[in-house]
């Protein structure tokens, strides 16, 4: 489904991403562990689309097609969704709209008849429960004024109308509680199939516990140092970065601190 | 252009006037006559003035504008489709002239009363024109003074105390020729505890060039309330220079909103005096010029009475070459303690080579007071638009809906449904949008 080869990837002449490679295939979940400013969220926004990186080298294969290639849209179309780790406030732009909008567009390139507000609303209205959201949500404006818990629920709530086959979670457990993060990791749980891959970018261990990778990768300094199954994890839950800052199985890297 | 030729611009424009008899009462002649020998004195604006810096009028100053003639565009095409409010009373103008055909007016057993400048009836003539003369004979706005010295046809409404006017009252001028100048005046006068809602139009055939040069002058009374709007859709083509000076009494409330799409070269100049205890006024507007159009705001807020309340909220967007000038000018008087004003002017450029102006200016003379303002110039937020893109939605819809959101913070908030939709709908087409 997603196969990562080499990438390199720089933002203001500086590079982060220092040679990924990362298979993905149907069905499985993988996690992104690593120490802030290894690379982990740049990872997600590249394979995402956001302009501003720099790609020096390697490639990203998705379905056989070459993702780098694609426009923002064109890889949500195509299945590809990222969970961002902090969702924009959108004022004016009402979130029921937002998201028939996008859902009709996704429908339309997978030659699906677009829904209407009636039959989209009995739609979201199953999603919604998912993420036990109230549906007052849909009526206002796009993240704005929400929580950061109800921001992630948010989050969710799209990926469930949108059915990715591809999800990005870019740190979202960040800044939840421990019931938003059942929540939303319940949410998730439900969205797990055969077909369909979740890319799991995270600091701690904390939501591993509730969605449960089949691999774990550690990210350090843009570079991924160890790959292994959920016990990784769990052994840097104990251990922390530090045993990885020190030589990380590579040669040793110093690390500049921060970004 | 010399002080002489700008006394010729007038004199030409006026010596056209009179030998064409325009009806009218008496009153308005000294009227005329002293506001052509004001504008004789002060001339043309020019760049050289501060509040003129940005907008050039020469091409006005150098136009020898002319009257429509009798029955031009009387063929002129169908207005409804310009109606704001299809239960509105309405006067239809076409060309400066009143059009009956088009026109829908109260009925004679109304106590208010809607008439026309150039046929006032006794009953209305005394406090419109000791209005129009002290509006005369204080504004330095020399477009206020063209008015005054030009305007032949216009509209007087008064509405009495302890009365609400719930069927808004509509304005609509067309205009369909080359090279017409028209200086139509508005004249209404809200009593005590009363409430009514006027609506200017302002709409011209698309590619001609021509001249509409509005004055309108609003009273309201203590405990009132006055919903006014301006819907200005003039030709590309067309030069419009408008003032509007209102003065609100004790706990009067005035809101005001302003859409501006047409024009060549737009300027309003808005002069509000919240001359009552309690007085209340809201002004929104919103511009979304394109091509070459320069459309100019300069709002004068005086608050002169104690717990005065003003909010003002511009939004503009530019596409292409447009530029536009917001000048927010608040003054408080030493007598007007516990003023709270607010000013704001956000203005979203679409394109690189528009440009936006906006300049506050706060003179203040009370010590007890809230006054805050804030402008801002700005282009569409990359990470909205990334986050709509990221769910699927086309790079030039999501710049749409982005668009849309910020213009909605203003046409959301207008009161009247058939405006809202009418702005609605005119913001969309703009934005080339279907749905």
């Amino acid at each position: 489904m997603l196969e990562i080869k080499e990438l390199r990837v720089g933002v203001d002449g500086r590079e982060i991403l220092k040679g990924i490679n990362l298979s993905v295939r149907p069905g499985e979940v993988h996690a992104i562990m690593g120490p802030n400013g290894s690379g982990k969220s740049t990872l997600a926004q590249v394979l995402a689309g956001r302009h501003g990186y720099e790609i020096l080298g390697g490639e990203v294969r998705y379905a056989g097609r070459d993702l780098l290639e694609l426009e923002p849209e064109e890889r949500a179309r195509e299945g590809v969704f990222l969970a961002f780790q902090y969702p924009v406030e959108i004022p004016g732009v009402n979130t029921a709209y937002f998201l028939r909008t996008a859902l009709n567009e996704v429908r339309v390139h997978r030659g699906q008849p677009r829904l209407s507000a009636g039959e989209f609303l009995k739609l979201v209205h199953t999603k919604l429960k998912l993420v036990e959201m109230d549906p007052a949500f849909l009526n206002r404006s796009i993240n704005e004024g929400f929580s950061g818990g109800e921001k992630k629920r948010n989050e969710i709530l799209q990926m469930a109308v949108l059915e990715p086959r591809l999800a990005l979670l870019d740190e979202t457990d960040s800044g939840l509680d421990i019931d938003a993060l059942r929540i939303v990791a319940g949410g998730v749980n439900r969205l797990r199939s055969a077909e369909n891959s979740f890319v799991v970018v995270t600091h701690y261990q904390r939501l591993l516990e509730y969605i449960v990778p089949d691999f774990v990768h550690v990210l350090y300094d843009g570079r991924i140092v160890r790959s292994g199954d959920k016990s990784l994890a769990l052994e840097l839950e104990a251990n922390g970065y530090d045993e990885i800052k020190g030589n990380g199985g590579r040669p040793a890297v110093k690390a500049e601190g921060g970004a | 252009m010399s002080e002489s030729s700008h006394g010729s611009w007038i004199d030409l424009h006026r010596e056209a006037m009179r030998s064409a008899r325009p009806a009218g009462p008496d009153f308005l002649e000294p009227l005329r006559a002293a506001a052509h020998a004001r504008f004789r004195e002060r001339g043309f604006p020019t760049l050289r003035q501060e509040r003129w810096r940005f907008t050039d009028v020469s091409a006005v100053a150098e136009t020898a504008w002319r009257r429509a003639a009798e029955g031009e565009g009387e063929t002129a095409l169908p207005l409804e489709d310009l109606h704001a409010d299809p239960a509105a009373y309405r006067l239809v103008f076409v060309n400066g002239r009143f059009s009956a055909s088009r026109s829908r007016l109260p009925g004679a057993e109304t106590s208010f009363s809607v008439q026309r400048l150039s046929a006032l009836n006794d009953g209305v003539l005394e406090p419109a024109a000791r209005r129009m003369a002290e509006t005369a004979g204080r504004t330095e706005e020399p477009f206020a003074l063209i008015n005054s010295a030009l305007a032949e046809e216009g509209v007087v409404i008064t509405i009495p105390d302890h009365m609400a006017v719930l069927v808004p009252l509509e304005i609509l001028h067309y205009v369909d020729g080359d090279g017409i100048a028209l200086h139509p005046r508005v004249v209404m006068i809200v009593g005590e505890q009363s409430e009514a809602l006027l609506i200017e139009s302002y709409a011209g055939k698309n590619g001609q060039r021509y001249f509409t040069n509005p004055a309108a002058d609003v009273v309201v009374g203590r405990g009132s309330k006055l919903d006014h709007y301006l819907l200005q859709r003039e030709s590309a083509s067309a030069y419009h220079l408008s003032y509007t000076r209102a003065t609100l009494g004790r706990e009067a409330r005035y809101r005001r909103f302003a859409l501006d799409m047409g024009g060549r070269l737009v300027r309003h100049d808005l002069e509000v005096e919240l001359d009552g205890e309690g007085a209340e006024a809201s002004l929104s507007g919103l511009y979304m010029p394109a091509g070459r159009q320069h459309i100019d705001h300069h709002t004068t807020l005086r608050h002169l009475q104690p717990h005065t309340f003003s909010r003002q909220l511009y939004k503009g967007v530019l596409q292409d070459k447009a530029h536009s000038v917001f000048n927010g000018r608040i003054y408080v008087a030493r007598e007007a303690q516990r003023t709270d004003a607010i000013q704001h002017n956000r203005n979203l450029l679409l394109s690189d080579d528009a440009l936006a102006d906006s300049q506050p200016q706060l003179e203040i003379f009370a010590d007890d007071v809230r006054c805050t303002h804030g402008g801002t110039v700005g282009q569409l937020d990359q990470e909205g638009l990334f986050y709509l893109r990221s769910r699927g939605i086309g790079a030039d819809l999501a710049r749409q809906i982005m668009v849309h959101a910020f213009a909605g913070e203003i046409t959301g908030g207008i009161g009247l449904a058939p405006v809202r939709e009418l702005a609605e709908a005119v913001v969309n087409e703009r934005l080339g949008r279907e749905e």
